[in-house]
């Protein structure tokens, strides 16, 4: 062989070898991303999930269905008549699990490892907010197999009972862990300083979740440790800088204008305007309505309570007495149900600066009077949506579907578990009510 | 003495030599300038001039060859005559003989095993589209070309046989003159603006040929990423060996557009809900127009207005009297006549030892839609090849290329042109849509903008007023790309050659999109944004190459050779929000927003591969070839080393036949590849970052916003993902008839995506959304045929025809168990990969249905929709084909270039939306209730009333079909998209041509070496059942997600004028 030809081979032999080993190595090493992150970065997440859930589009799903608000324009005039589908769902289910439950639980596991009882105590509120919503929402959610995508790549349900009890744990654990932290000291992304304590949020969500499966005495005694104060809420934060303004102006004035409005006229609506009688007289109710909407829009304005930088009740002091009011009621009856019940409507006298007469009623008439308070109260909270089933619709909530009897009784299963997971259980109507309901 | 040395040397001239003059023509009788003349078996030799003139000294008895590109050589005896004037034919075969091979080698297409089509320049050039492929459209079998807007600029979608992928693009690899080049096309989103694709940055003058590699084996070693088939372009060079010359050839165009479908608006009932005007909603529900008072409108004239920059006054208006419809108004507001023109110059030397091919190209387009839609390319390039000594060539190749393009907002965009615009009521003039609104204390608010929704202007209006879309916002673009490849040809002995190829293509494309304040939407408090992306695609090639005629009856050759290729993207973007300073004039800049509004985000990626390879081809007995190739490489995104292998066969039999008038040739060709593509570069490891959440309606909490929390990606890392693998099984044949007049190519193939790539949707419940897996399994079966006949050859008058037809059956024949992954489109309607459906499949929500198939129906009568998403159509047609003819007589030449794509569903989405809003014309229809009828809301329209809506029967007797159902279920915001899906077969007269060449002996007087001009429309005819659309748009541009109109800029026709000269 000719020396050129040696060489050549010898260039390519060389070649060869170098192009298969070092050229493509520790390339594919992300530049965009990290490969991990510290638990206390991660707890911030779980924030963002459960204030999302509780104030973007299943809060006003939940809205409109209990007539807060119409729905009025393209999509939402057919969820206006409970017009909906599987993927109107995929959205809220899989940030529930997605954005909130996985990164908290992470955050939890993170915290044991390093051993910050806080940390770990905050990031169990945050699971048992989402469970419970999801429960309360959707009945049987997957809980016990969830998170653990090795082991149960397709997890199954849980009842909805035992999804609820375990949220009665989570909340027992993250209360021994939590002592009397106050929100603004700890992982309070996401939430306005005030003096919130974590403590009392989580037995304020005691009360919640033992109302939403009707163990009043428990509901009675959790409610009676919860949130202390109004200034003790935990308000989701707003301001007026991209990316924190409230979530219902964002979908009023920059995205969907006129889709969501009390044009219908809404039942809430009607109640504030007096078209509607109050079950207890309340001349107030005329600022309250100045508060709530601007003519038939909701109110965006700075005034509103849908302004831009308008803080959002997550867990609230209301909302914790309204419970203590009815639970009270429920267990012991007459006018047991009445101090909790006075307290709050000498507040709203107060923060309104107007006539919030108390009640003299007593027995069914004193308790659908506390219903109609929350009704009236917490607009856009899921609270109300779980009450209306709860309670058979007791405060007569009008059915917006031509010729319907019932309110919907639960979301629907979301077309992405239908589209991915196995142990799917099925989809279930609208109308059917979830077990804590039947 | 001095005489007879003159006369002796005479005398010895004479006896040797002679000077032989003559003219050489072409079979026309045309001059033939720059054909070769040489005298056999000697370095003697000459061209003809420009008029076909020669001269050369020769001595008796030798022979001349007469040889010109194109035409059948031809030989001559010297005798007695001093003058030879020869004809040269043109060569039945020449023109399509020759295909590029995967490593740019030429190679006789009666020799190839594969089914590689190239299609010339004449064809390229003859569309004066401003991009490669989209003249390619309907030229050849294998190839769907689909556009994806009318836009100026805007890319296409390129698809060989089917959709072999699921994850990442789709597009074919593009080799430049022997090196990949960079095709990635950034954006194809359900708003926001189309995008070009980086394919159209070359000049189409430019291009002497485009190969199609649509086989596997065909692309083999081009391996991972030669999946999408390949595209071998060579651009033009000089030629060397041949004596000094120079070319010049000049194109000037003017190209005007047209809008070629539109949708039609009702223009009977105005503004407003249930049959009352209503200024302030979307819907066109209102009031019968022609039942108006007539005359002005009555206003209440006070503080409260808008005054238009025009000077116009608009007052608060109290009863809505005008009769006036608006509609041919507020279109001619936006669409007019597009220009383009279109000017190259270019300049070929030739030369004994090198060539250089000079161009400059200007493409200045301004588009159909008024406002910001333009697009402005220049290119210039330099080929250079030169023999270094006799046994090296070097050559290098240079393009540049500078973009500068303005789009205008479309889709599923409250700031967009057509969303805008259609919605519009019939009763609403849009033309003064800005000015300055006095609010009731004469406090005027300036550069504010007015809508149908908001007449006044007193707040952003919900949906853009379209003057505001296409005059206002603006959303340019500028790109730069520099593509360098030289590359180096040693001949190392007789049958060896070294050849190393190194190819450079960068570009950076900054993109830039504005909303002024007043914008609607989100944008209204200001939105500015500016994107640099830049990308750099390297290659290093080196291969030996051998051949040995061992015998008259057997050679071989092989190639070994060895490649290295580098990618590197990155994109930098910032955007401001909210200006602090509505006033911002022509400043486009950061730093007018607090800082918490102000966002920079950056992305970097690299890829790098490196590979060796080998192909071996054998001949024998002149009849039988085989090929074999196979590639080794280590891409960068995997964790071990891959290999591709590949063989083919043919057997040229018609070598066994006789010469016959009626067989003139047969292959028949067989042949098996395999190739891949890489998963997306980092996707082995589970990542975090920060992310923030947001709703499905775009309402949405910031990380940074709040403190910057972190999350564990949705993603789930996948440290065992490998390559994709397509393998192929091909056979074919390709036949000539009749003296060759008839050509005739079939191709079989059946390609099978193994470990194909996707993002698999985990249950949520998991902690992750998806994970990159390999995960699907996809067919591609189909048949192509290519047919050429040549009707006339003789004489002066001349006709050819082809036709070609491809049918593909694409199906994803494995998920692992998931019912489908979203592509492209909506929440509610979407493209989707689904098992056992072809790629694309079209999924929605439909209308329940009982066993026997009718509809479930309410107590109204009308359908009740399923809650479950499925199947609603097929986007990809069941065959594919295409038909042209060219006719000429001397000069003149006529041809017509059809395409046609049958069974292809689309989604109509526009047209939904249009019933929603009360604009489709159907909505507008007055119906006389013949019977009590029930609407979908249960009331009931009384027998005898004239209602205005339609009647429908859904199984249950007929119903009343009124704003009740068009608002819900009958419209585009039901819950239902079943009915918007329809067969949008098409037919079209893709090119229509008219030329004139001019005659040489004409052009010869004023020095010219050729000239013509051409006039031709494209896209001229649309025969389809669809309205409204052309529906070889789409939405998502060349994503995968296939089939889908909302609101996207329509589609044009062009006629083109075109001057040719040359000297």
């Amino acid at each position: 062989m000719k020396t050129i030809n040696k060489i050549i081979t010898l260039c390519f032999g060389i070649a060869l070898l170098i192009s298969c080993n070092q050229y493509t190595d520790g390339i594919n090493e992300d530049p965009n991303n990290f490969q991990n992150a510290p638990a206390e970065l991660l707890i911030g997440q779980g924030n963002l999930a459960v204030i999302k859930l509780s104030e973007s589009q299943s809060s006003r799903v939940a809205g409109i269905w209990v007539d807060h608000f119409t729905g009025s324009d393209r999509q939402y005039e057919l969820l206006q008549i409970y017009g909906t589908t599987a993927s109107d769902y995929d959205d809220d289910w899989d940030d529930i699990y997605t954005n909130g439950l996985a990164q908290a639980k992470l955050a939890e596991d993170g915290a044991v490892e390093i051993e910050n009882p806080i940390l770990e105590g905050v990031a169990q509120i945050q699971q048992a907010i989402l469970l419970g919503e999801a429960a309360a929402l959707w009945g049987d959610v997957p809980n016990t197999e969830a998170l653990d995508n090795v082991t149960y790549p397709n997890p199954n349900y849980d009842n909805q009972l035992e999804v609820l009890s375990y949220v009665q744990n989570l909340l027992t654990k993250a209360i021994s862990n939590l002592g009397g932290v106050k929100v603004s000291d700890f992982y309070n992304n996401g939430y306005v300083l005030n003096e919130a304590t974590w403590k009392e949020v989580a037995h304020s969500l005691k009360a919640r979740y033992y109302m939403i499966v009707k163990n009043y005495p428990m509901a009675l005694l959790e409610a009676k440790m919860g949130v202390s104060s109004p200034e003790a809420s935990l308000m989701a934060f707003h301001s007026n800088a991209e990316g924190s303004k409230n979530l219902y102006y964002q979908f009023q004035v920059e995205l969907r204008g006129g889709y969501l409005t009390a044009a219908g006229p809404s039942h809430l609506y009607n109640l504030l305007n007096g078209t509607t009688a109050r079950l207890l007289d309340t001349p107030g109710d005329s600022k309250r309505l100045a508060f709530y909407f601007n003519g038939t829009n909701i109110n965006t304005t700075e005034e509103g309570y849908f302004a831009v930088d308008a803080s959002f009740p997550v867990v609230s002091w209301i909302e914790t007495k309204l419970i203590e009011a009815e639970a009270e009621q429920r267990v012991n009856m007459g006018t047991a149900g009445e101090p909790a019940f006075t307290e709050v409507r000498n507040y709203l006298a107060t923060a309104y600066g107007d006539v919030f007469p108390t009640s003299t009623s007593s027995g069914d008439q004193l308790l659908n009077e506390i219903l109609e308070e929350k009704y009236v109260s917490l607009p856009g909270s899921l609270q109300v949506f779980h009450d209306a089933r709860r309670t058979k619709n007791v405060l007569g909530i009008p059915i917006k579907k031509p010729n319907g009897t019932l309110l919907p009784q639960r979301f629907l299963y979301p077309q992405t578990e239908i589209n991915s997971n196995d142990n799917f259980p099925g989809l279930i109507d609208l109308f059917t009510p979830t077990e804590v309901n039947k | 003495m001095l005489t007879l040395f003159i006369a002796l040397v005479l005398q010895f001239s004479y006896a040797q030599e002679k000077t032989i003059t003559g003219v050489v023509l072409d079979q026309d009788g045309l001059p033939l300038p720059g054909a070769n003349v040489t005298v056999k078996g000697t370095t003697n030799g000459t061209q003809t001039d420009f008029d076909g003139y020669y001269s050369i000294d020769v001595s008796v008895g030798k022979v001349v060859v007469y040889s010109f590109i194109g035409q059948k050589t031809v030989e001559k005896t010297v005798g007695s005559q001093n003058v030879l004037n020869i004809t040269l034919e043109q060569d039945a075969q020449a023109l399509d003989e020759v295909i590029v091979t995967a490593l740019g080698i030429e190679k006789k297409k009666d020799d190839d095993l594969s089914s590689s089509t190239t299609v010339n320049t004449e064809a390229v050039s003859r569309a004066a589209e401003s991009g490669v492929i989209q003249s390619m459209a309907g030229k050849t079998s294998g190839l769907k070309i689909t556009r994806n807007s009318g836009d100026p600029g805007a890319g296409a979608y390129i698809q060989i046989r089917g959709q072999n992928t699921i994850n990442g693009n789709s597009n074919p690899l593009i080799i430049l003159d022997g090196v990949p080049i960079s095709n990635t096309s950034v954006g194809g989103e359900v708003d926001g603006v189309t995008q070009q694709s980086r394919l159209n940055d070359i000049n189409s003058e430019d291009i002497e040929s485009v190969t199609v590699l649509k086989g596997a084996a065909a692309a083999a070693v081009w391996g991972t990423g030669a999946a999408n088939g390949v595209l071998i372009i060579k651009t033009k060079s000089g030629r060397t060996g041949v004596e000094r010359r120079v070319d010049v050839n000049v194109k000037s165009s003017v190209i005007v557009d047209k809008i070629n479908v539109e949708f039609d608006k009702q223009g009977k009932f105005g503004q407003g809900s249930n049959g009352v005007w209503n200024p302030f909603t979307g819907n066109s529900w209102g009031d019968k127009i022609s039942d108006r008072l007539g005359g002005a409108d009555q206003v209440t004239i006070g503080n409260e207005r808008f005054e238009s920059e025009t000077g116009n006054v608009y007052y608060p208006i109290t009863s809505k009297n005008s009769r006036e419809v608006y509609n041919q108004t507020n279109r001619d507001q936006i669409f007019g006549t597009g220009f383009t023109f279109d000017n190259s110059v270019s300049v070929s030397f030739s030369g004994n030892n090198s060539n250089t091919f000079l161009s400059y190209s200007d493409w200045n387009q301004d588009g159909i839609i008024k406002g910001n839609s333009s697009y402005r390319r220049q290119t210039f390039r330099i080929n250079n090849g030169v023999n270094l000594t006799d046994n090296i060539t070097a050559k290098i190749t240079v393009g540049y290329t500078r973009i500068n393009a303005s789009r205008i907002q479309q889709g599923s965009n409250l700031a967009g042109l057509y969303l805008g615009y259609l919605r519009t009521s019939p009763d609403f003039d849009n033309r003064d849509y800005i000015g300055t609104y006095y609010d009731e204390n004469n406090i005027p608010s300036q550069y504010s903008h007015r809508g149908y929704r908001d007449y006044l202007g007193s707040s952003a209006p919900i949906y853009n007023n379209p003057g505001w879309t296409i005059n206002e916002q603006e959303n340019p673009n500028e790109v730069e790309r520099f593509i360098i490849s030289p590359q180096i040809n040693w001949q190392l002995r007789d049958n060896l050659t070294l050849t190393a190829r190194y190819g450079l293509d960068y570009y950076s494309d900054n993109r830039k999109t504005f909303f002024p304040v007043n914008s609607a939407a989100d944008f209204a408090p200001g939105f500015y944004s500016e994107s640099t992306i830049q990308e750099k695609t390297q290659n290093i090639n080196v291969f030996l190459q051998s051949n040995y005629d061992v015998s008259d009856n057997f050679n071989f050759g092989w190639i070994v050779g060895t490649s290295l290729d580098r990618n590197e993207y990155s994109r930098l973007t910032g955007e401001s929000r909210q200006f602090t300073n509505p006033e911002v004039g022509d400043l486009r800049l950061f730093g007018n927003a607090e800082t918490i509004n102000e966002k920079p985000e950056n992305f970097k990626e690299e890829t790098r591969k490196s590979g060796a390879y080998a192909v071996i081809n054998a001949e024998l007995f002149n009849q039988l070839f085989f090929e074999f190739s196979g590639r080794y490489e280590r891409p960068s995104t995997i964790e071990k080393n891959i290999f591709y292998p590949s063989a083919s066969i043919g057997w040229k039999f018609s070598e066994l036949i006789k010469e016959n008038n009626f067989f003139s040739f047969g292959k028949f060709r067989a042949s098996y590849g395999e190739v891949g593509i890489e998963p997306d570069a980092y996707s082995t490891n589970t990542l975090y970052s920060p992310r923030g959440i947001s709703s499905s309606w775009g309402d949405e909490l910031t990380a940074g916003a709040y403190g910057n929390p972190f999350t564990r990606n949705f993603t789930l890392g996948n440290s065992d993902i490998k390559e994709e693998r397509v393998k192929e099984f091909e056979v074919g044949g390709d036949f000539r008839f009749f003296k060759n007049a008839v050509t005739l190519g079939i191709t079989y193939y059946d390609r099978v995506t193994e470990d194909a790539i996707l993002k698999l949707d985990l249950p949520s419940p998991t902690g992750f959304s998806e994970v990159i897996a390999n995960a699907a399994e996809i067919t591609n079966k189909g048949l192509e045929v290519d047919l050429g006949v040549k009707l006339l050859t003789e004489g002066n008058f001349k006709w050819s025809m082809n036709a070609n037809y491809s049918h593909n059956r694409n199906e994803v024949t494995d998920l692992s168990d998931v019912k489908s992954v979203f592509l492209a489109g909506f929440t509610g309607t979407s493209s989707r990969v689904v098992e056992g459906e072809a790629i694309g499949t079209l999924w929605g929500n439909k209308f329940l249905r009982d066993e026997s198939n009718n509809y479930v129906l309410n107590e109204f009568g009308f359908p009740e929709v399923s809650g479950e998403e499925g199947v609603i159509g097929d986007p990809n047609p069941n065959w594919i084909g295409g038909i042209g003819t060219v006719f000429t007589y001397k000069g003149i030449s006529l041809s017509a270039q059809f395409e046609t794509s049958q069974g292809n569903d689309h989604w109509e989405g526009t047209k939904g939306v249009l019933n929603t809003f009360g604009i489709s014309p159907e909505t507008a229809n007055e119906t006389l209730a013949t019977q009590d009828l029930t609407a979908a809301n249960g009331s009931v329209i009384p027998a005898g009333t004239v209602f205005r809506g339609n009647i429908g029967d859904f199984g249950a007797g007929p119903v009343a079909l009124d704003q009740s159902w068009y608002t819900t279920n009958g419209g585009g915001f039901g819950n239902q998209s079943e009915t918007f899906i329809s067969d949008a077969s098409w037919t079209r007269l893709r090119e229509l041509s008219l030329g004139y060449e001019f005659p040489k002996t004409m052009l010869d007087k004023v020095g010219f070496s050729n000239m013509s001009i051409t006039l031709s429309g494209r896209n001229l005819f649309l025969w389809t059942d669809i309205e409204g659309f052309d529906p070889d748009l789409n939405l998502t541009g060349a994503s995968l997600g296939r089939g889908l109109d909302y609101f996207t800029n329509p589609a044009t026709q062009s006629y083109v004028f075109t001057l040719k000269f040359g000297f």
